[in-house]
């Protein structure tokens, strides 16, 4: 790989937040699968997405701990998105036989297709044009709809890992910005039944992690309001989370949290955004485990930054949306959102400091992974 | 004064857009360039198995924005060859030039980055673009493509902004969008009914692609494995991979160029690795210099005959010449255009011949294939006929009659065992067969006779060839005599013609 293509990925911080979260809940999420109903649901392996992508160091963290196992050293279970073609080559040098799309995950996401419902020609969008002529734009579309159109047919995915450089919300879009809207499509996808071979598995849940930076700062009023909302709405149904708001922040009141304390509303809001979206699509987080929040704090030119690491595990909800009246949402359901939103605000995120990381052991594993990454390469 | 002859620059317009008839003769291409570069890895990846981008990267010198420049700016087909005063690496004979070849992805995308970090000089990274319909705009006399004399097939542009010292020296190709024509086929082949993921241990892609009739079968994606795997300038997967130790020197030869080629990870060596059949093989070594019209033509190699089994898959039959350790187009299943029919012993037939000097005037511009009334062709031609019609075809023919003659021999046997095996079980005592002596002419047909002693049973047959009838026959009739006279032994006709039908269609169960 070209050196610095990824500049993190070296970043003791950031390694100990794959070592210490990210793996044990891969870790557990294997376990789970190994609870299966059938034998063939046992025995099947683990399936990941991961974007952005870049050096796969995830991935291959998870071959070194036999979490994903690659077949014939392909990772034929492990999909990814990257921002460009350069970044897909890359990766995929690390981690040959991976499904890689280049390009822009969000517009590839939410592109129009008439035929989403009814997938069954995956490669009709690749089948010659016949009104339109062989020029790039032409091509360009082509290959847009046939990018969007395979990733559908890799869902579901055990582990989604949303490992962003930048931020969840983009001011230049209306809330809740282009990434929710994606993540929404993804959690849709979810539902779909895995294929492998001939056997079909129905996704009971799944493990989740995102990782964003806290801002923008001057995220604009309209999303800081939708924010807002969930928090006042929380607070307005459990008279027991306004002293544990004020206890944690100092605050009691969302509108001045917002203004005042932006990367604590920041933290306390974010991971309820993503819950909400998550039981549009049917999903809700899991309660006993509920949300863990790891924070690094990085410098740059112009001072300083944090980037926020959200880890979850996500179930199904049950009965699931097919085979339930419409209505409310079921009281268990919202004891478990209750639950899952108390202890956010009991919680407090780990702050991952050089003091608190074991770095020769961060360094030991960051050996291993590489010397992993040099026997895919051919350099052993 | 004659009139000069000219060529249009519309010519190359052509050419940048339609030369190489397969993905793996542009690729191999660009291989070529980074041997010449004196790379040591080349890593191709596909995008495997979605397919919409490629990339080529190699380790090698790199070329100078300058460079670039050149070549984008009508160097393409005009670019000098590199300074026999500077010696690749690891003695390696250097290939060609750096010019259209570059072009060539051009067959599977329009637009692509390429990325040069070289070891002394400026580097760049540019994004080319190649005009959408350029055979129409040239046609047309496009005033957009071609001005003057001069055909503009696309732009290019530097990205100033890449930071190139987070690259490694060398070169980057990767293309932008892909044409879906291109994904679709190489996606489409991952569903074929003998599609097998390759494996990134080549020795066992082999004992795949060994198993199947052709690579049709097994799709595009394998297709483009195989096809660079035997064009590129790449060892064998062991020194042993022919018989009779044929490639040794060759592969130390080639081990020692230290160049190596992966597509996505697997490390590809020379698809053919002939070992283990029954009936042994016929080879021949060659090794042959000459002059052809006051030029140097050396050449040398091996055909190896895989005696009695058809060589799998189809495109390993037939001989591949190779110029500079490159291979120039496929296996020839024609041999060269070989004139007397060796009916199914063609598909036994795989050889390769490298040429050290020479025939280079003698390839099409598409470096895929031959001119083949080139003088220099002709001469390889005509040895390789030879060595075909005068060594190796007859020694062909003899292991043939060798095998015919061990087969029928051991053919003979089994129905013998077998004759007697049916007799003991009608008579229930040990049988003993054996021929009776020659008759004098004029005593008429022999006949077969039993005699039964107190511990065996014993059938004196007649000679088989003294049995008048065809060849093939006679063992048969032999038998038949043989069971006539067990059944005789009944005591009526009707148990005879009982015991007869039984005993012959017992036999025949194993005839």
């Amino acid at each position: 790989m070209a050196e610095g293509l990824f500049k993190y990925e070296d970043c003791p911080l950031k390694h100990h937040i794959r070592k210490e979260a990210w793996l044990p809940l891969c870790k557990n999420r294997k376990r789970l699968l190994r609870q299966g109903r059938t034998k063939a649901a046992r025995d099947r392996r683990l399936h990941y997405f991961t974007f952005c992508a870049v050096g796969a160091i995830d991935v291959l963290m998870l071959d070194v701990e036999k979490v994903i196992r690659p077949s014939n050293d392909r990772f034929d279970t492990v999909c990814f998105f990257d921002v460009n073609e350069e970044y897909v080559n890359e990766t995929q040098k690390s981690i040959p036989g991976a499904i890689g799309f280049p390009g822009d995950f969000v517009e590839i996401v939410c592109a129009d297709d008439p035929e989403e419902g009814n997938l069954i020609d995956d490669l009709a969008a690749l089948t010659s044009a016949t009104d339109a002529q062989d020029t790039l734009a032409t091509r360009k579309q082509q290959a847009c709809l046939a990018k969007r159109r395979q990733f559908i047919l890799q869902f579901p995915f055990d582990v989604i890992n949303f490992d962003l450089e930048g931020f969840l919300f983009q001011p230049n879009t209306p809330p809740p910005g282009r990434l929710m809207r994606a993540f929404r499509k993804v959690f849709e996808w979810q539902r779909r039944p895995l294929r492998i071979g001939t056997s079909q598995f129905t996704l009971d849940g799944f493990s989740l992690m995102l990782t964003t930076q806290i801002g923008p700062p001057n995220l604009p009023q309209d999303y800081r309001d939708e924010l807002r909302r969930y928090l006042e709405e929380n607070l307005d149904n459990d008279a027991e989370l306004r002293p544990l708001l004020l206890n944690r922040t100092g605050v009691d009141n969302p509108t001045t949290l917002s203004a005042n304390y932006f990367e604590d509303f920041f933290r306390l809001s974010t991971p309820k955004a993503l819950a909400n979206v998550l039981m549009a699509e049917d999903w809700y987080v899991d309660p006993d485990t509920g949300i863990s929040l790891y924070e690094i704090e990085r410098a740059w030119e112009g001072g300083k930054y944090r980037m926020l690491h959200l880890l979850m595990d996500i179930k199904r909800q049950n009965p699931d949306r097919d085979h339930r009246f419409a209505g409310p949402p079921p009281v268990n359901l919202l004891d478990a959102y209750r639950t899952v939103v108390r202890a956010i605000f009991e919680r407090r995120e780990t702050a991952v400091t050089d003091a608190l990381i074991d770095r020769p052991a961060i360094d030991s594993h960051l050996n291993l992974i590489r010397a992993r990454r040099a026997k895919y390469l051919g350099e052993n | 004064m004659p009139n000069k002859i000219k060529v249009h620059e519309k010519a190359l317009g052509h050419l940048s857009r339609g030369l190489y008839r397969s993905p793996a003769s542009a690729l191999r291409e660009l291989v070529s360039n980074a041997w010449d570069g004196n790379a040591t890895v080349v890593r191709i990846n596909t995008n495997y198995p979605s397919f919409f981008q490629i990339s080529v990267e190699d380790n090698g010198d790199g070329f100078t924005r300058e460079t670039f420049s050149n070549l984008m700016e009508g160097g393409i087909g005009n670019s000098p060859k590199r300074p026999a005063s500077a010696p690749l690496l690891n003695d390696r004979p250097l290939i060609g030039r750096i010019g259209i070849g570059l072009l060539g992805i051009a067959q599977v995308c329009g637009t692509f980055t390429i990325t040069s970090k070289p070891k002394k000089g400026e580097g760049f990274r540019a994004r080319v673009n190649l005009y959408d319909l350029l055979k129409n705009s040239l046609d047309e006399n496009d005033k957009n493509v071609v001005v003057g004399e001069v055909v503009e097939i696309g732009e290019y542009e530097f990205d100033d902004e890449y930071d190139l010292t987070k690259r490694p020296t060398g070169t980057l190709i990767l293309t932008d969008t892909v044409h879906p024509t291109f994904t679709r086929a190489f996606q489409e082949s991952l569903k074929f009914e003998k599609y097998e993921e390759p494996p990134r241990d080549w020795k066992k892609a082999l004992q795949i692609l060994s198993k199947i009739h052709s690579l049709q079968e097994v799709g595009d994606y394998w297709r483009l494995l195989w096809e660079l795997a035997a064009s590129c300038p790449i060892p064998y997967v062991a020194r042993n991979a022919l018989p009779d130790a044929l490639i040794r020197e060759d592969q130390e030869r080639l081990e020692g160029y230290k160049f190596r080629v992966y597509v996505d990870g697997i490390q590809l060596f020379k698809p053919v690795y002939l070992r283990g059949n029954q009936s042994g093989y016929t080879w021949r070594k060659i090794s042959q210099q000459s002059k052809v019209y006051g030029k140097e033509l050396a050449f040398h190699g091996y055909i190896v005959v895989q005696e009695g089994a058809q060589l799998h898959p189809d495109e390993l039959r037939g001989i591949l010449i190779r110029v500079k350790n490159v291979g120039i187009g496929y296996y020839d299943p024609s041999m060269l255009d070989y004139r007397f029919n060796e009916g199914p012993r063609a598909k036994w037939l795989t050889g390769e011949i490298f040429v050290a000097d020479g025939l280079e005037d003698a390839l099409n511009i598409d470096r895929d294939s031959f001119n083949r009334f080139h003088p220099e062709y002709r001469t390889i031609q005509t040895y390789i006929h030879k060595i075909l019609q005068g060594e190796i075809f007859p020694d062909v023919w003899k292991q043939i009659d060798v095998r015919s003659e061990a087969k029928a021999k051991k053919r003979n046997s089994e129905r013998q065992h077998n004759l007697k095996t049916v007799i003991k079980e009608a008579v229930s005592t040990p049988v003993k067969l054996r021929y009776k002596p020659e008759a004098d002419k004029g005593e008429g047909p022999q006949q077969a006779e039993t005699k039964e002693t107190r511990d065996r049973f014993e059938i004196a047959l007649p000679k088989t060839d003294t049995l008048d009838t065809k060849k093939s026959n006679r063992q048969l009739a032999n038998a038949i005599l043989a069971i006539f006279e067990v059944a005789l032994r009944e005591k009526t006709d009707e148990n005879r013609r009982k015991k007869f039908t039984a005993l012959l269609l017992k036999f025949l169960e194993k005839w």
